[in-house]
């Protein structure tokens, strides 16, 4: 019940005809604790919105999508220098961007830029961590209702503090309100250990899959989350983000395909 | 029958040690996991910045070491400064300082050693917002292989979530029957005053309890909570 409530609070977007004139969903994105409004963190600051992409809608994504494939290998194969990840083209994508991804882009208002993304992919059919090499699972759950969250990118200029920053947050709390709204139930991750911490300290209940193991120079542990109002709630209050940060545009379809998986039969 | 795996222990230890209710439980429970390599001693606390003392959270290091330490060795202390660097954990026998004699890094070691503290095991922590602090395990000896260092930093991690968790003062905390009272009365238009004269709760704890409230609704005021909480069943006023 509360679940549908919250999907039918979020708004739709505007038809094509329409996009000139552009519905603020959500401007709920505050500064960080001790961020004045005078600093420069706050004056370099604008509002953004965290877009769902989907196989539906994606074509009103193209360039936002292409764009979010290249942050992607910028991050992982040139920032952290993780050459599985390097592409001679210079687009980060594997054989998960299928049309079962979900993409989250956090595009900047007014400019449309991109300034971060995430992905969601069904474990059902999509990754598996206990391919990991050298990975001491624990045991790693497949579920229509189980999620895969990955990616989760921000351009450097938007990283303004060590930890988790806003953009990032904010892609976080997308994630949470997509997937209340969708009935997904929990989230598997593959993060750094030392971020461990911080999924701990939003109320995401993160219970590891795995002992940590090095993979690509990096400590990274498998985890999987609680999708609940009180970890989005929390998120949210622990990082100045007020109210919905998430856009739909254009149909998309239910991502728990309820009916092949015999809840409703 | 063969031994419970590593990764089965530290598991098992993850959800025990987040039902602790008190810094010295958590300290127990993860001296008890680590007292098989030889860790005896266990500090939580967060990294100094300039200027500014020891916070500590959790401590069992001998006393006058601590004290003695305290008066100026610690800013010379290589691990603190290691740990400021990296996200990593680490063994002091890892970590590289000036080994001459008499050196002050080295008279920080050659103290702790004096009394007991020989080897030992450190795992930085960065939380929300950046801030460092650390958990650290030492004994006389430390030999962990692989798996078990492994281990080990996922304990950690869980047992310094934990401190900092019960290390809240115990007047932010408040329990559900009082929480649903609390809205219960909100919700027919009582204040923090009225709602103090008719329980048991202090001022303190019924602010505490909008906190809480604001926290687990996503609420701004106590009305807000107490609609809210109606609506979702937690209340029946």
């Amino acid at each position: 019940m509360k679940r549908r409530a919250l999907r039918k609070a979020i708004p739709a977007w505007p038809s094509q005809a329409g996009s000139n004139q552009r519905i603020r969903v959500a401007r709920g994105i505050s500064y960080p604790k001790g961020c004045s409004s005078g600093s420069p963190l706050a004056v370099t600051q604008p509002d953004f919105l965290v877009h769902v992409v989907t196989a539906e809608n994606r074509h009103f994504y193209e360039r936002e999508l292409e764009e979010s494939f290249r942050l992607r290998h910028r991050v992982y194969a040139m920032e952290y220098g993780w050459g599985a990840f390097r592409r001679p083209d210079g687009r980060e994508t594997d054989r998960y961007d299928c049309s079962e991804a979900i993409y989250l882009l956090a595009l900047e208002e007014g400019t449309g830029r991109l300034i971060g993304g995430a992905r969601l992919v069904p474990t059902i059919e999509g990754p598996t961590l206990s391919g990991l090499r050298g990975l001491t699972t624990f045991s790693v759950p497949r579920s229509p209702f189980i999620y895969h969250l990955s990616r989760i990118v921000v351009v450097p200029e938007r990283r303004e503090y060590p930890g988790l920053n806003l953009v990032a947050s904010a892609l976080l709390c997308a994630a949470q309100e997509y997937c209340l709204a969708e009935d997904i139930e929990q989230l598997t991750l593959l993060i750094r250990t030392s971020q461990l911490p911080q999924y701990l300290a939003l109320g995401w209940n993160p219970q590891p899959l795995g002992l940590p193991v090095s993979l690509w120079g990096a400590s990274l542990i498998p985890i999987i989350v609680d999708v609940s109002e009180a970890a989005l709630n929390t998120t949210r209050t622990k990082r100045s983000i007020r109210g919905s940060v998430l856009v739909r545009r254009g149909i998309t379809l239910p991502a728990v395909k309820v009916r092949s998986v015999g809840r409703l039969n | 029958m063969s031994p419970t795996p590593i990764w089965s222990l530290a598991l098992d230890f993850t959800y025990k040690v987040l039902e602790a209710r008190s810094g010295p439980e958590v300290q127990d429970l993860l001296l008890a996991f680590a007292r098989s390599w030889g860790f005896e001693y266990l500090v939580v606390c967060d990294l100094p910045t300039p200027g500014q003392s020891f916070k500590v959270d959790v401590c069992n290091w001998p006393e006058d070491f601590l004290e003695e330490c305290a008066r100026d060795l610690f800013r010379y202390d290589p691990l603190l400064r290691h740990a400021a660097q990296t996200t990593e954990p680490f063994s002091w026998s890892e970590v590289e300082w000036d080994r001459s004699r008499g050196s002050p890094e080295q008279r920080v070691m050659d103290l702790a050693a004096s009394y007991g503290l020989k080897d030992g095991f450190v795992v930085p922590v960065v939380g929300l917002d950046g801030e460092q602090s650390l958990i650290g395990l030492a004994g006389d000896r430390a030999k962990l292989l692989d798996q078990e260092r492994r281990a080990l930093h996922l304990v950690c991690l869980y047992a310094h979530h934990a401190i900092k968790a019960v290390r809240k003062p115990s007047k932010h905390r408040i329990q559900k029957g009082a929480l649903q009272d609390c809205l219960a009365y909100a919700f027919v238009g009582l204040d923090t005053d009225a709602i103090t004269e008719r329980t048991s709760l202090s001022a303190g704890e019924v602010r505490a309890a909008w906190k809480r409230a604001q926290d687990d609704l996503g609420v701004r005021d106590p009305m807000g909570a107490a609609v809210k909480a109606a609506v979702l069943g937690a209340i029946n006023p």
